[in-house]
């Protein structure tokens, strides 16, 4: 991090002063105290508008109190009037709120103002220092899920091949090698000499995902659950997001019908009435083969509900899963709801502890 | 250390004795830029740690890189004072440092701040900062990061509230009479027996008012923390006490600095300009340096944002003026050639 130019340090033993470095050592520390503020407000970070679906490029604004050290000090004398030293106090009397009033009170005490930095950063960065701290098992696919397809690949070099491709810079230095060893060879690139790059076939895990979130949003579900399952989500993206190059999302609500959102509407959308969960299910599936070939996709599925649903809506729900999670190399299932009972004793968690029973890859949590 | 510079220091100290500079020896050393930028941060060699001068440290550094600011060098007060010079700077512009150095060391030895600051702090307190560092490095390896930098965030916010009119080691406050400590005193018979239930029944006793703590308005607030604080440990009443120990120190250092500027510019300028050992070509260049270091204007600014201490100390002991009093005052010592000062005359720039 730092640089010494001294001259005589770098070849003898090193004087006493390179020993260390305060100034890179407290910096570091006021990183660490940043990201902490960060971290403060992520709440507030994650469930602000559609941060999912392409946080590549987004960045968000944290305000940071603590950039700079609060300092006591003195009024100017000129202003130093009535400052509440007088006989008619008692303790635990307080002299001037400690709330600043913009611009009407030009008092010496706030002088310094409050010192508001607002940081811009990154999401994927605060998702980094995040997600080191989580430090959350990799998600590993479903065994026998690993779908392949084939690449080329450019692996070594052989005597032989196509013209196009010949490696000119190898077959002259070969060429140079061999006049080398014979000095009176008067052919200056032989047949021998060429070199030509070769291509080989390699199975090559795919790169993409899919990810579909399916939210209850049935009158039951209210702002509370939304942000929990909105928080839910992000997570479970986030997750994916690391173990593939591209991630395709798709947005499905659902009460006792199903639709497919934009991300920005997702979270706005409001149902009324009943739930009846197997329409998520079915409008999933419809969207998975009709668009996404299960073959070359890696699918997840995450489920956020509070858990009610229509009881003459279980069958129907059970075997759209049945038919669903198959396809999926995950799928997850989040009950939010208001009272912190976390029995998962719901209706539609049942159906999924039986479909966990039943070996598919699934894992229940409740919020 | 260059060797030209190496014969010029010696030379330079001869010429500041024969005009009658007093000052404690200077141990001068040349450090790379690197380590005299955290030196001008943290203000001292080695200094407890805390994120707030990290905060300042980049600040410097991104200045530094961009060229915007330029250290020269950095002093110590204290017997010996300590020097440091950049190893980057040309040898005209440290043989200038080295004659502004001599000026701050007569400036330290003879300006009554400093001596007071000096004779109550020690004049060791780089190895005592040392002390403190190490011992704050000790209390986090004990109670963790996180409770000793509560402390001394608490302890640095209030670095400046200090009273130096008082001495350095200051005793708790004195009960003011011995009868009423003896009666009231918090574990006596007497203090005990004041407080039982119906006590108020005695005439006596109420007429007689408990020690308020503290008696008078206090401006040692760091001092008055450590002692009276009602839950603390002991270390992080210690961290109270080393936070204000340095904070002793550097209040002189801030409080006379544009007078401490001043005197050291004027003493370098004069020093140099009676050093016929330099050549004249390096008199110039060094004669360079000093108008843009007492240049009014930062850089190629037009505007001064802030005040130039450098400038304006130089300014108010204007080379004449400051000539002609040296002279009359023959012997110099610290008052007469404050007089330039009329309206610093208790040797500081503020309080």
């Amino acid at each position: 991090m730092m640089s010494f130019t001294d001259g005589e340090a770098r070849n003898g033993l090193g004087r006493w002063y390179d020993l260390f470095s305060r100034g890179t050592r407290d910096w570091l520390r006021h990183n660490a105290k940043v990201r902490q503020a960060v971290r403060d407000h992520l709440p507030e970070l994650v469930a602000g508008s559609d941060v999912l679906s392409n946080p590549r490029d987004r960045t968000v604004k944290v305000p940071v109190r603590f950039l700079e050290h609060h300092r006591f000090r003195l009024r100017d004398q000129e202003d130093e009037q009535g400052a509440g030293q007088g006989g008619n106090v008692k303790p635990g009397d307080v002299l001037r709120p400690a709330q600043p009033t913009s611009g009407s009170d030009p008092g010496g005490g706030e002088a310094e103002g409050p010192i508001n930095f607002v940081l811009e950063f990154q999401i994927d960065d605060i998702l980094d220092w995040l997600w080191e701290e989580l430090e959350l098992p990799n998600l590993q696919p479903r065994a026998g899920t690993a779908i392949e397809e084939d690449v080329y690949v450019r692996e070594g070099w052989d005597k032989r091949g196509a013209r196009s491709r010949l490696d000119r810079r190898r077959t002259l230095k070969e060429a140079v090698k061999r006049r080398s060893v014979q000095p009176d060879s008067r052919i200056p690139i032989g047949n021998d000499d060429l070199r030509f790059r070769q291509l080989a076939r390699r199975p090559k895990p795919t790169a993409s995902a899919v990810v579909f979130f399916v939210l209850d949003v049935s009158s039951s579900m209210d702002e509370h659950c939304r942000k929990l399952a909105k928080t839910f989500f992000f997570w479970a993206l986030q997750g994916i997001r690391r173990q593939y190059t591209s991630v395709e999302t798709v947005f499905v609500a659902h009460t006792v019908d199903a639709w497919e959102f934009a991300e920005e509407e997702f979270f706005q959308v409001r149902g009324e009435g009943g739930t009846k969960s197997s329409t998520g299910f079915a409008r999933a599936h419809e969207i998975l083969i009709e668009r996404f070939d299960p073959a070359r996709y890696n699918c997840y599925l995450f489920y956020a509900t509070d858990g009610h649903n229509f009881s003459e809506d279980r069958g129907a729900a059970t075997t759209e899963l049945q038919r669903l999670l198959p396809l999926m190399n995950f799928a997850g299932y989040a009950e939010v709801s208001q009272q912190s009972h976390r029995h998962m004793d719901t209706e539609i968690a049942t159906i999924w502890q039986r479909l966990a029973a039943e070996d598919l890859p699934v894992q229940l949590h409740a919020e | 250390m260059p060797s030209r510079l190496d014969q010029y220091i010696p030379q330079l100290e001869a010429l500041a004795a024969a005009q009658g500079l007093v000052y404690h020896p200077v141990d001068f050393e040349v450090v790379p830029a690197s380590f005299m930028m955290e030196v001008a941060v943290y203000g001292l060699p080695v200094r407890m740690p805390h994120w707030s001068f990290g905060v300042r440290w980049v600040y410097q550094m991104i200045q530094h890189r961009m060229g915007h600011s330029r250290i020269f060098e950095v002093v110590f007060p204290g017997n010996p004072n300590h020097a440091y010079l950049v190893d980057t700077n040309s040898i005209e512009e440290n043989t200038l440092v080295v004659a502004h150095v001599l000026g701050h060391a007569d400036f330290s030895r003879n300006n009554m701040a400093f001596v007071h600051s000096q004779e109550q702090v020690g004049y060791h307190i780089v190895e005592q900062a040392a002390a403190h560092a190490h011992r704050i490095q000790e209390a986090i390896d004990q109670q963790g990061e996180q409770r000793v930098e509560r402390v001394l965030d608490a302890a640095l916010a209030l670095e400046p509230h200090i009273d130096t009119d008082l001495p350095l080691n200051r005793g708790r406050y004195q009960q003011p009479s011995r009868r009423i400590a003896r009666e009231f005193g918090e574990a006596d018979f007497g203090g005990r027996y004041a407080r039982l239930p119906g006590a108020e029944a005695l005439p006596v006793m109420s007429r007689l008012e408990p020690l308020h703590i503290p008696p008078r308005p206090e401006r040692d607030l760091l001092w008055f923390i450590a002692q009276y604080a009602p839950e603390m440990e002991d270390w992080e009443r210690d961290i109270f006490l080393a936070v204000r120990k340095e904070s002793w120190y550097f209040q002189p250092v801030f409080n006379c600095q544009i007078m401490n500027e001043g005197w050291a510019s004027y003493w370098h300028s004069r020093l140099l300009r009676e050093a016929d050992f330099l050549p004249s070509q390096f008199y110039v260049d060094c004669m360079k340096t000093h108008s843009d270091v007492v240049s009014p204007h930062a850089g190629d600014k037009q505007v001064a944002l802030r005040i130039n201490p450098y400038h304006l100390g130089y300014a108010l002991g204007a080379p004449d003026r400051g000539a002609r009093i040296h002279r009359g005052a023959g012997n110099h010592a610290a008052g007469g050639r404050f007089r330039v000062y009329p309206q610093l005359s208790d040797g500081r720039d503020c309080r």
